[in-house]
């Protein structure tokens, strides 16, 4: 009888603790802050069409650190990666979802407008 | 100041039509001369040629065929580089780009005529010159010190034969020997530049002369990632390094380089290598043109332009301009910034809103690396730190091998962006 009692209560524990946890994700999700993978970037902010002639102007600023040619010793490649992809990455940084001192501080200071600029610009540069 | 596509400054006629060179392209281009093919210089003569495509003329007068770099020559004493691997040439600037790289020294700039002479007894004309000359040493600011006994006592805060001097130095000292820095007074190049060289120099020290000893002569109450350093210095190197600060002597050192004597607060004391950093202000060429205020060359944030000559640019070391440290990264950071100002007046291209930043890595034993940095904007008073980070003491080890490594991906990409 005390055994059956522990292997109810261990399945009430467990389903608890699983309805907490998408519980939790979910609280998360919805404010688009969670950790890097469950990170999600809104619909208005991917149908931002970005201009290719500022992105150009902008990514002067990434390629002090990021090789414009495309090498990844150290520091990524950020050269011809899909327009979404980059978004995502970059709103990571922005949002403080992803970790990484000098991203998140050139993040936070560019509009969604900027980020889209960036991405459109460097989607074009294939080595 | 929030920025958007929206809200671009596009520099169009008004601008244009208060420029008064030749607009045609072809035999009259407009002119750009760039003094220094450094981190501020080559960066500018680039950005400008590329962006351009050809539509302005860009003369960079550099001396030096070889350039290294001044970032990373603390890693060559440390024996992480070799020379030559900080060591670049202009060759693709010229080839790859169009620009008229003269090997020369400026010796003169006359501002009316718009005309830059060289050593070599030519001139060059301009309708915009952007000065990149880095720094030059104040006469008399460690009394016994100077240019002729910099073989004797070497700076190496020009990348160089400076830098393989020291070395050299280094590497033939007695046993037991002191190697002895003469910190700078602020502002000076590179902030934490001379502390990532006495870590280097332990670095080497330790390993090929475990019983030498640094000592640090500081006239600064407080320096860069001190507390980073300090940290490092007591984990890696316990007991090599005595630093002696402003209150006890370190502030008003002399020295006798024939003797290899430094005169603390009265007292005399001899050291076997002695790496002496004088206080620093804007290259020569800058006096020469007439743009300094003092030791450096105030700047308009917007634009990079001088405060004293709207056709004369001053970019890196050279420029008084705010809140930015003296650095190769913020020196190409404002880089951009003036070649699409002076782009923006010349060909009548869009201007967009300056925004500046640096970062500052340094290492301080093998594979523990450390870096500070900040982000900038355009006021109209000066060059403003918007935000900044600095790494943290007791951070852990897998953290510090990242950050050295990034800084070698930095290296690779700033000295991209520079040379091609």
């Amino acid at each position: 009888m005390y055994n059956l009692i522990m292997k109810c209560l261990n399945l009430l524990f467990i389903c608890l603790f699983i309805y907490f946890k998408f519980f939790i994700f979910a609280t998360f999700a919805s404010q688009e802050v969670s950790d890097d993978d469950g990170f999600e970037v809104s619909d208005e902010i991917l149908a931002i069409v970005g201009d290719i002639d500022y992105g150009e102007y902008l990514s002067s600023e990434c390629t002090t650190c990021h090789h414009a040619q495309g090498l990844d010793e150290g520091i990524p490649s950020i050269t011809g990666w899909p327009v979404e992809s980059f978004v995502w990455a970059l709103h990571s940084y922005k949002s403080g979802a992803r970790k990484h001192p000098i991203m998140e501080m050139i993040t936070q200071r560019l509009s969604n407008e900027e980020i889209a600029s960036l991405a459109i610009f460097f989607e074009s540069i294939n080595n | 100041m929030k920025l958007n596509r929206r809200n671009f400054i596009s520099a169009s006629a008004g601008i244009a039509a208060t420029i008064s060179s030749p607009m045609v392209f072809g035999a009259s281009r407009p002119k750009v001369v760039v003094i220094g093919g450094g981190a501020g210089g080559a960066t500018a003569a680039r950005y400008i040629a590329k962006d351009s495509k050809g539509a302005i003329d860009v003369t960079l007068v550099e001396p030096t065929r070889s350039y290294y770099t001044c970032f990373f020559s603390n890693l060559y004493l440390g024996g992480f580089r070799d020379f030559d691997s900080i060591g670049h040439s202009y060759g693709k600037l010229a080839s790859d780009y169009g620009i008229n790289v003269v090997h020369d020294w400026a010796v003169d700039v006359d501002s009316s005529g718009k005309t830059v002479s060289l050593a070599g007894g030519g001139t060059v004309n301009y309708d915009k010159l952007i000065l990149s000359p880095g720094i030059d040493f104040v006469d008399n600011s460690v009394p016994g010190w100077d240019l002729s006994s910099q073989n004797k006592m070497p700076h190496s805060y020009k990348a160089g034969s400076q830098t393989q001097l020291l070395n050299a130095q280094i590497e033939n000292m007695r046993q037991g020997g002191t190697y002895c820095m003469v910190a700078p007074p602020n502002p000076y190049r590179c902030p934490p530049g001379p502390y990532e060289r006495v870590s280097m120099v332990a670095h080497k020290l330790k390993k090929t002369n475990p019983s030498a000893k640094i000592l640090i002569l500081e006239p600064k109450p407080k320096f860069s990632k001190q507390g980073l350093f300090e940290e490092g210095w007591s984990k890696h190197y316990p007991g090599m390094i005595e630093m002696i600060g402003p209150e006890m002597g370190g502030k008003g050192v002399e020295v006798r380089p024939a003797s290899m004597e430094v005169i603390i607060d009265g007292e005399t004391e001899k050291v076997d290598v002695c790496n002496v950093i004088p206080a620093m202000k804007a290259g020569k060429i800058a006096e020469l043109a007439g743009v300094t205020d003092g030791n450096w060359a105030p700047t308009i944030a917007h634009t990079m332009q001088s405060r004293k000559n709207s056709d004369i640019h001053i970019l890196g070391d050279a420029a008084a301009q705010g809140d930015m440290p003296k650095s190769g990264f913020s020196a190409n950071s404002q880089a951009k910034v003036c070649s699409m100002a002076v782009r923006g007046e010349l060909t009548d291209s869009k201007v967009f809103p300056a925004k500046f930043s640096n970062t500052c890595w340094s290492l301080v034993d093998t594979n523990d690396g450390i870096k500070v940095g900040a982000s900038y904007e355009a006021t109209d008073e000066k060059i403003a730190k918007v935000s900044g980070f600095v790494s943290k003491t007791g951070e852990d080890a897998s953290v510090r091998k990242a950050t050295y490594e990034e800084s070698l991906g930095w290296y690779a990409g700033i000295t991209s962006d520079m040379f091609g």
